[in-house]
């Protein structure tokens, strides 16, 4: 298994950072354009999200970005320290109205093969998405 | 952030050429933007996708915020050269069904144009 992370201030002025990094990694998992560019997204969501939702404490003001490469898949982490929510409790938009948000972990859902949310055992909230890794042959 | 918003007027039509990143970073420069020109009573609008590399929901957004008072108001807000990516997550949230896209700005002015005859 291999691993990248980054910590960045919970700014939107850093997503472009946390997005190129996504793309990047999943760059180097398989060259596919459509691949890197279904992490990217998932990843700009994730990060959004945590920085738009997120109700922060001044103890940790920072975002944590994981990638884990194991043989078979891609796991990626967003951890912090914000107020949490609750994953089941987030229904999906209602597009009949057409609604300007609430797309966001949909879309995430949409794109990755597992998604979860979990309090560490350092008291930290942590997004954890579980992407297949494409057949290498 | 400022970012500078490429705009063109043809008659009653606002072309506006979105960015490489339609991201949260810019989504709420565009939706000023949008609100201003349909405070100016420019209802009709093209977004010129050409360029655009990468959006999100918050990208998906500033399209979204102002779509139902447009219509409402008898103008539209339409897409023109959507490449592959915006295609993609359009066609993930259903939004491909609610805005009409052009293969270039021309057809997508002239929609305008052959809506009101």
């Amino acid at each position: 298994m291999k691993e990248i992370y980054i910590k960045l201030p919970r700014e939107l002025e850093y997503l472009k950072i946390a997005c190129n990094l996504a793309s990047q990694v999943a760059i180097t998992i398989d060259k596919n354009e459509h691949f890197s560019n279904e992490i990217e997204l998932a990843v700009s969501e994730a990060f959004t999200n945590a920085i738009k939702h997120a109700d922060y404490t001044k103890e940790d003001d920072t975002l944590t970005l994981s990638f884990k490469i194991f043989n078979n898949k891609l796991v990626i982490s967003l951890r912090d320290k914000g107020k949490g929510f609750n994953l089941d409790s987030i229904s999906e938009p209602n597009f009949d109205k057409i609604p300007e948000s609430g797309y966001g972990l949909y879309i995430i859902k949409k794109i990755m093969n597992k998604l979860s949310y979990v309090i560490d055992e350092d008291g930290y909230n942590v997004l954890v998405m579980e992407k297949s890794i494409p057949n290498q042959n | 952030m400022i970012l500078d918003i490429e705009k063109h007027t043809f008659g009653d039509v606002t072309l506006i050429k979105t960015k490489k990143r339609l991201d949260a970073e810019v989504s709420d420069i565009y939706k000023q933007k949008i609100k201003k020109l349909i405070d100016q009573g420019k209802l009709n609008i093209v977004l010129d996708m050409s360029e655009t590399e990468f959006i999100d929901s918050s990208g998906l957004a500033c399209m979204v915020s102002r779509i139902l008072e447009i219509r409402s108001k008898g103008g539209d807000l339409r897409l023109s050269l959507a490449g592959a990516e915006v295609k993609n997550i359009l066609e993930l949230t259903n939004l491909n069904m609610i805005f009409k896209s052009y293969p270039n700005n021309e057809d997508a002015i002239n929609s305008f144009i052959n809506n009101a005859l």
